[in-house]
């Protein structure tokens, strides 16, 4: 079993160090993106500091209240679109590419992981996580609360994975493509840096339901800032280890279906 | 003669309009996927609004605010996007494949985007402009109707000419895909895409208020939401005419200097 997992998390860091490897060999390039995804993260901090500078807010929540839920969405989505690429994944599953890559003795999901090639993204990611402390640190945000953030954040974004791939793997199988699932996932993105609340019960249930962003953003955010009972935090949890739980039952039902080329 | 000489262009135009019009589910889509954005800002601004208690922010009521952020999806769905083509031509050697045919490969890729200008025009940004008639009432006299078209025109004889000058810097750095996008969050912040530009702090907008990038989304938006007046429309025509000739030129300029570089099998 131990072996098996660190067959895995081998394979990740490998694909890591040859997507760095590649990336740096092109180092204007290399920089030239990361000031891009660092000014693309930025924007937010901008809207959101005018928005607080000419008006009071977004009822019951406060500038750095704002910006803590913005930039865990800035993260979530450099996360995600840094190790779910969702053009390489419909590629290799139209071209039948998987089929080198299910030669290695390691599991589906990792292979899943391990297509992609936009390192860079990683600039997102710290500029989202450099806005978070700056809020959080305004807040004062106790380790504990940190720590459950943390541990949300971290289940809530593998959901969102878990739901891309999903997704992709489910257009590809009925419809023979999927870009519409990048452009859409980016959209949708930009309503979840802000409070579900504001789109009232609907729009909460969509963005927790359909498209389950609120659980990586808005509902780890509101336990944090004490918005959530002790109850509703236990039953967020739990809400998020079903949906896990699902998710990866119906990715290893569409992955057995892959039958190579064009499968 | 005259007419001959555009007429290949006009063919290569509906050409592209034709194939368009072939992928109806992606139509759909696009028109989705714009119409986003302004739904999300109208959600925000409305909480905005209900939080602070008043009727108008700097001078912007909720209705003027959800019509500028209509208007700007509308502008940006017309918004040329020809770099990114120009990119991979350069790349490949395709600007050379064209320049065997009796066309010049300026000309096509300007019909080219003016054709999805159109077309664009026609499917995504008249209609988010109707439904904004149907759902706000919001109307133009004739006079400002004008000058929003005016204004449309400029945003896009604008991104054309900076899309040429950036899918042309591939002749001379290669891979301009970084630079493209930061090219489009130049125009996002600068432009007003973001927020109207008269939100942002004087020392912001002031700078905002001489650079050529408010006349792609805030220009014709600010128009159409009444957040500028007629007048004040007026005032900035000159303005846009002055960036109109400058970037014009070095547009020119860039080609001109590309010219030297192509080759028959890529950069």
């Amino acid at each position: 079993m131990i072996e098996k997992i660190a067959r895995n998390l081998r394979l990740l860091y490998l694909v890591q160090i040859y997507a760095w490897k590649t990336q740096l060999a092109y180092r204007v390039q290399a920089l030239v993106w990361l000031i891009n995804f660092v000014a693309q993260a930025l924007l937010t901090f901008v809207f959101i500091s005018v928005m607080y500078s000419v008006s009071a807010g977004i009822p019951g929540w406060s500038y750095f209240e704002m910006l803590l839920l913005s930039s865990s969405t800035i993260m979530m989505m450099g996360l995600v679109n840094y190790f779910v690429d969702i053009y390489n994944i419909g590629q290799n599953l139209l071209a039948g590419d998987f089929d080198a890559q299910l030669a290695r003795p390691v599991s589906a999901m990792t292979i899943m992981f391990s297509n992609f090639n936009g390192v860079t993204l990683v600039a997102s990611f710290l500029t989202g996580l450099a806005i978070f402390a700056y809020a959080a640190s305004h807040l004062g945000l106790t380790l504990g609360q940190l720590a459950l953030f943390a541990l949300f954040f971290g289940m809530g974004t593998f959901i969102v994975m878990l739901f891309l791939i999903v997704l992709v793997m489910s257009s590809y199988k009925l419809f023979r493509g999927g870009a519409w699932v990048n452009w859409v996932t980016n959209t949708l993105s930009g309503a979840s840096k802000y409070p579900l609340s504001i789109y009232g019960t609907v729009g909460t249930l969509i963005f927790t339901f359909l498209v389950p962003m609120g659980f990586a953003t808005y509902y780890p955010i509101e336990a944090v800032t004490g918005k959530l009972s002790t109850y509703a935090i236990v039953a967020v949890f739990v809400g998020m280890l079903i949906f896990i739980f699902a998710l990866l039952r119906i990715f290893s039902h569409l992955f057995k279906s892959y039958s190579s080329g064009m499968g | 003669m005259h007419q001959n000489m555009i007429g290949k262009y006009l063919v290569h135009a509906r050409f592209i309009i034709k194939r368009r019009l072939a992928f109806k589910l992606d139509m759909a889509l696009l028109f989705g996927l714009q119409i986003i954005s302004p739904i999300i800002m109208l959600f925000v601004w409305s909480a905005v609004y209900l939080a602070t208690q008043t009727n108008s922010i700097n001078n912007f009521t909720l209705l003027q605010i959800a019509t500028y952020f209509f208007v700007v999806a509308a502008v940006n769905s017309m918004a040329p996007d020809i770099s990114w083509g120009i990119l991979g031509d350069i790349k490949t050697g395709g600007t050379f494949s064209v320049m065997t045919k009796p066309l010049s490969y300026l000309k096509s890729v300007v019909f080219a985007g003016s054709a999805n200008f159109v077309f664009d025009a026609m499917t995504i940004g008249a209609p988010i402009l109707i439904l904004l008639y149907i759902f706000t009432g919001t109307a133009l006299s004739a006079y400002s109707f004008a000058l929003f078209l005016l204004a449309v025109l400029i945003a896009f004889a604008l991104g054309m000419m900076f899309n040429i000058i950036l899918g042309y810097l591939a002749f001379f750095i290669v891979e301009t895909a970084g630079v493209i996008n930061i090219y489009y969050f130049t125009i996002d912040f600068f432009g007003g895409w973001l927020v109207p530009l008269n939100l942002f702090p004087q020392y912001i907008s002031s700078i905002t208020s001489v650079l050529p990038f408010q006349f792609l989304y805030y220009f014709p938006a600010a128009i159409f939401s009444h957040a500028i007046t007629s007048a004040q429309a007026i005032g900035l025509l000159s303005v846009a005419a002055f960036w109109l000739v400058a970037i014009g030129i070095l547009t020119w300029g860039v080609v001109f200097a590309a010219k030297r570089h192509v080759d028959a099998v890529g950069v």
